[in-house]
């Protein structure tokens, strides 16, 4: 068996923090996808309402 | 060697009840639970979708709107700015606890249940106000199944909400122990995001 990694490091190769969002572990995490998810369906759906328009 | 033994022997006497359940995950029991109900969630909203997408993708059908039938964009756009400044109070509430600013976790979790329950209200409202029924077609059935779903979902958050409020008010919870605002949070915001898209795709698209 492999042992788990306990404590990964979060500075990536390049200096920079890779944290990776975890929605559903922590409620400032879960609060920062919503607005992940308000922003993409606003892009999505301005997308559509202009492409209506102009077919 | 005799204070040793004397000392496992008392550590034994104060250990009452079964062994404590072995851990498999880094995560914590309350968080876990969560995390898989949330996913058993997502299927299920999946699963309503995807007779959303089978009338307006497969079979091309139009949608509202329908013989008459015209959904309220608007008042529900104005119940979407409700629930999404809910999330906003929810996370006020956290970070209050975090820093063991006790006004700020009543408040905070307070103005998240009544706007919770400001929207079911509308909700319901609209229902009532809507004109047509969930058997008179098809696209009735999905409007009123979708919206249904996440009605009761929000029905299950107050509940969880009603919970935390009252044992705000009675002083539980401290920047140490704030699981029990955290969990049902998790589950507000994931309620949020799923009306996100219940509104995207069922009143605007």
């Amino acid at each position: 068996m492999t042992p788990r990694r306990r404590g990964s490091d979060p500075l990536g190769p390049d200096g920079w923090v890779t944290r990776v969002l975890k929605p559903l572990r922590s409620e400032p995490d879960a609060f920062r996808f919503l607005i992940y998810v308000v922003v993409v369906a606003a892009v999505v759906v301005g997308l559509v309402l202009v492409v209506r328009a102009v077919v | 060697m005799e204070a040793a033994s004397a000392s496992v022997t008392t550590a034994d006497h104060e250990h009452h009840g079964p062994p404590p359940a072995n851990r498999s995950s880094r995560v914590e029991a309350q968080t876990l639970g969560m995390l898989l109900f949330i996913i058993s969630e997502i299927m299920v909203f999946g699963a309503f979708f995807t007779a959303y997408f089978f009338i307006r993708v497969v079979k091309g059908d139009h949608w509202f709107p329908f013989h008459g039938d015209v959904l309220p964009v608007a008042v529900a756009g104005v119940n979407t700015a409700i629930l999404l400044s809910s999330s906003l109070t929810m996370h006020w509430a956290q970070t209050s606890i975090k820093h063991d600013n006790r006004f700020g976790l009543k408040a905070g979790i307070l103005s998240t249940f009544l706007l919770g329950l400001t929207f079911l209200f509308v909700q319901v409202n609209e229902y009532v106000h809507v004109g047509f029924s969930p058997r008179d077609h098809a696209q009735g059935t999905i409007f009123y199944g979708l919206t249904g779903l996440h009605g009761a979902h929000v029905f299950i958050g107050l509940t969880l909400l009603a919970m935390v409020t009252v044992r705000s008010f009675r002083g539980h919870y401290s920047s140490k122990e704030h699981r029990g605002v955290e969990v049902p949070g998790i589950y507000w915001h994931f309620v949020d995001a799923m009306w996100i898209i219940v509104y995207s795709s069922v009143y605007v698209l």
